[in-house]
C-alpha cells in the first residue's frame, strides 16, 4: 500500500461515525511504532485543514483511544502535543533535566549553553532536584535563562545526600526514584537528559540524551538506548559509550568554549593557572599539581622566581580533598600558589587573560577511564585565551591539544615539570603557542555550538510536526 | 474549523488524556511496554572502581537473600471475595510443611550465611591488599621523583661548579 493511499483510508477510517480499532489495526499494526504516529498525525492534520463537517474532534479522540490501547496513554497524550505545535497553537515545550545542576560543572555549562541557544524558538523548563536561580546560572555561566521555568522534583531517597544526588545508589531492589522524572518528561514535547543518569525513562515525543562520559554499564533501570538521539561531547565519549553501551551514539557536538579572546594575547604575567572543580575523590590533580609546582620552584629558583600557580575551580561546601589542599600549601609556606574557589564567571575571566600557562591533568596516575577528562572545556577556554595548554595526555584532551604546536600532552609530573620550565624559558615559544592555540579553539566556540544545536533541533522539531511518511 | 475551536476540542480530549496518564500505574503502563531489560554482566570488562561497586552489591543483596524459609506474609491475592480463604489455605499449607522442610532449609540458612561470610571476608581482605598496594606505588612513585630531583641537583651543581 502506498503512503497517500494508506493516509487517505486512515482519514476515512478515523472519520467513519463509529471508529473502529480493528480497521485502525489493519492500517497501521504493519508499520514499526513511531511510524504508526506519523501517519496518525498527518491524517489528523489534514483533517483540522480541511474538514468542515466537524469530523476532527472525534477522529481525534479516536486516535488517541487507539494509541493509548496499542501504545500507551504516554504516547496518546504526545499525539495531542504533537498535534497543537503542529497546528502553530503554542510554542514547543521542551524540558532539560539535570540531577547535578546545583554543582557548578562543564556537563551542566554544555545543558545550559543549548536552553541559550533554544529560548527564542521553545518555551522551556529546567528540571532538578535542588531548587535553582537564574541568577546562580548568570553568575556561575554568565547565561541569562531568566525566561525558563523552574520546576524543583523532590526525591524523598536522596533527602540526606545533601548535594551529591547519586543513581548508583538505586539497585533493582529498589523502586526507581527518577520515574518521577520519567513521568514529568511525557508533558513536553521535547525532553533532554543532560545528566550522566540513565535511569529517567523518556515518555515525550522527541528525547534526546546528552551523554558527556558513560559512566555506569547497562544495569538496573538503564534507559539510555530508549532516547530517540544520543548526543556525544568528544570521540573519547562515543569510544566508551560503544564499548559499555554497546551502541553507537548519534551526534557528536563538542562543547562550547566561551571566552572571548584578549584583544593582546602577547601580553601576559607569569602565572601558571588550572581551572577544574575540586572533586572529592582528587580526580582534576591539584595535589599533584602543587607537587609539581613546589619541585619546579625548588629546582629552578632562579627561572621561576616570579611565576605563580592559581587553582580556580568549583567546590562544595565541606569538601575534605579542599581542606587537605589548603592545609597542604600553608605547611609549604610558598606564597607562589593561590587557591580561588567558586570564583564568578567574570573573576574567571580575568584570570584568563593574564595568564601564560595552562595545566589540566585529569587522568594522571588513573586506570579508571570514568575519570580520565571525557572533554575538557577548560582547555578550550584557556586556549581561547592564548593561554599555552600543558594537559595529560588521554581523553578528550588528545582532540583539543596538538603537542609541539597548540601546546603539550604528558603523562608523568616530569613531562609537566620539563615541558613548562622550556616555555618559562622560551617567551618566543610560548606566544607562538600561544597564537595556535587560539586559533585551533575556534573549533570549539560557542557560535559553533549554538549553530549545532540549533540545527539539530529544528531538523527533529521539523519531523515531530511534518513527518514525511512516505 | 477555525483555530480557537481546535484549541479548545484538544484541551477538552486532553483532559481524558490527562486522567489515563495519571491512572497509569508505572512507566511502563504509560509506556505502554516493557521497558525493564536484563543485561548480562561481563565482569572482565569492568575497570576496578567498577568491580569493587559490583561486589558490594552483590554482597548486599546476597546478604538479603540468606534466609530460603518461606515467610507467610509473602502469600497474598488479588482476588477480592475469595482471596483470604486461599491467602488461610496456603498459610496452613505451608505451616504443615515447615515439620518437614525446617530443618533442611535451617541447615541452608546457616550454609548461606557462612557462605556470606565468607565472601565479606575476601571482598575485605582484598581491599586491605589493594590499599597495600596503592600505598606501595604512591611511595614508589615518591622515591623516584626524589632520586630525579636529586639527580637534577646533582647536574644543577655539576653546571655552576663548571
Amino acid at each position: 500500500m502506498t503512503a497517500a493511499a494508506r493516509e487517505n483510508q486512515l482519514t476515512g477510517a478515523l472519520l467513519s461515525r463509529m471508529p473502529r480499532g480493528s480497521e485502525l489495526d489493519r492500517l497501521l499494526q504493519p508499520l514499526p511504532r513511531h511510524s504508526q504516529r506519523d501517519y496518525l498525525l498527518k491524517a489528523l492534520k489534514n483533517l483540522a485543514s480541511e474538514d468542515d463537517q466537524g469530523g476532527f474532534p472525534r477522529a481525534l479522540r479516536a486516535a488517541a483511544q487507539w494509541l493509548r490501547t496499542r501504545q500507551g496513554p504516554a504516547r496518546a497524550m504526545s499525539l495531542l502535543l504533537r498535534m497543537e505545535t503542529a497546528l502553530g497553537l503554542r510554542p514547543p515545550t521542551l524540558a532539560l533535566y539535570d540531577h547535578t545542576l546545583h554543582i557548578i560543572g562543564g556537563g551542566q555549562k554544555y545543558g545550559l549553553t543549548m536552553l541559550d541557544a533554544l529560548k527564542g524558538d521553545f518555551d522551556i523548563t529546567i528540571l532538578t532536584h535542588r531548587p535553582m536561580e537564574p541568577a546562580a546560572i548568570r553568575d556561575w555561566y554568565g547565561l541569562d535563562l531568566s525566561s525558563c521555568r523552574y520546576q524543583t522534583i523532590e526525591i524523598p531517597e536522596f533527602a540526606d545526600a545533601g548535594a551529591h544526588i547519586d543513581p548508583a545508589r538505586i539497585t533493582r531492589r529498589m523502586a526507581n526514584p527518577f520515574h518521577r522524572v520519567s513521568r514529568l518528561s511525557g508533558g513536553f514535547d521535547i525532553f533532554i537528559n543532560n545528566s550522566m543518569n540513565e535511569m529517567v525513562f523518556p515518555l515525550s515525543g522527541i528525547s534526546a540524551m546528552v551523554c558527556h562520559f558513560p559512566e555506569r554499564r547497562p544495569g538496573a533501570y538503564f534507559y539510555a538506548d530508549r532516547y530517540d538521539t544520543v548526543i556525544f561531547n568528544s570521540l573519547y565519549t562515543a569510544e566508551w559509550i560503544e564499548k559499555k553501551w554497546k551502541f553507537t551514539p548519534h551526534v557528536h557536538i563538542y562543547p562550547p568554549v566561551d571566552m572571548p579572546p584578549p584583544e593582546k594575547p602577547e601580553e601576559k604575567d607569569p602565572i601558571i593557572l588550572s581551572v577544574a572543580r575540586f572533586e572529592q575523590g582528587g580526580s582534576k590533580r591539584q595535589k599533584e599539581m602543587v607537587e609539581a609546582f613546589l619541585s619546579l620552584r625548588r629546582r629552578f629558583p632562579e627561572e621561576t622566581r616570579d611565576w605563580h600557580l592559581v587553582l580556580a575551580g568549583g567546590s562544595p561546601e565541606n569538601n575534605p580533598y579542599l581542606e587537605d589542599l589548603k592545609h597542604k600549601i600553608r605547611a609549604t609556606g610558598d606564597t607562589h600558589i593561590r587557591l580561588r574557589v567558586n570564583i564568578t564567571s567574570d573573576e574567571l575571566h580575568a584570570l584568563y587573560l593574564r595568564a601564560s600557562v595552562f595545566w589540566h591533568l585529569c587522568g594522571l596516575h588513573q586506570t579508571d577511564p570514568a575519570l580520565v577528562e571525557h572533554f575538557g572545556m577548560t582547555i578550550g577556554e584557556a586556549m581561547q585565551n592564548g593561554l599555552v595548554p600543558i594537559v595529560f595526555d588521554g581523553g578528550g584532551q588528545r582532540e583539543i591539544v596538538e603537542p609541539g604546536v597548540t601546546g603539550f600532552r604528558v603523562r608523568t609530573l616530569e613531562e609537566l615539570i620539563r615541558h613548562t620550565r622550556r616555555l618559562i624559558n622560551d617567551t618566543e615559544l610560548r606566544q607562538r603557542c600561544g597564537r595556535a592555540a587560539l586559533e585551533s579553539s575556534r573549533r570549539f566556540d560557542r557560535p559553533r555550538f549554538t549553530r549545532e544545536v540549533r540545527e539539530f533541533f529544528n531538523q527533529r522539531l521539523k519531523h515531530y510536526t511534518d513527518p514525511q511518511t512516505s | 474549523m477555525d483555530t480557537e475551536k481546535i484549541k479548545a476540542e484538544i484541551q477538552d480530549i486532553k483532559k481524558d488524556v490527562s486522567i489515563w496518564y495519571r491512572s497509569a500505574a508505572g512507566v511502563a503502563d504509560l509506556a505502554g511496554e516493557i521497558i525493564d531489560r536484563y543485561y548480562p554482566v561481563d565482569l572482565w570488562e569492568m575497570s576496578d572502581r567498577e568491580l569493587s561497586a559490583w561486589m558490594g552489591d552483590q554482597l548486599s543483596i546476597l546478604n538479603d537473600a540468606i534466609d530460603p524459609r518461606p515467610v507467610p506474609s509473602e502469600i497474598t491475592s488479588h482476588r477480592r471475595l475469595l482471596g483470604p480463604i486461599i491467602v488461610r489455605g496456603k498459610r496452613l499449607i505451608m505451616k504443615v510443611l515447615n515439620l518437614y522442610t525446617h530443618s533442611i532449609l535451617e541447615r541452608q540458612r546457616r550454609f548461606n550465611t557462612d557462605c556470606v561470610a565468607l565472601q565479606l571476608a575476601s571482598y575485605i581482605r582484598l581491599r586491605r591488599v589493594q590499599s597495600s598496594l596503592d600505598q606501595i606505588t604512591r611511595q614508589l612513585a615518591e622515591k623516584r621523583e626524589l632520586e630525579s630531583l636529586q639527580r637534577e641537583k646533582t647536574e644543577y651543581d655539576g653546571e655552576l661548579r663548571s
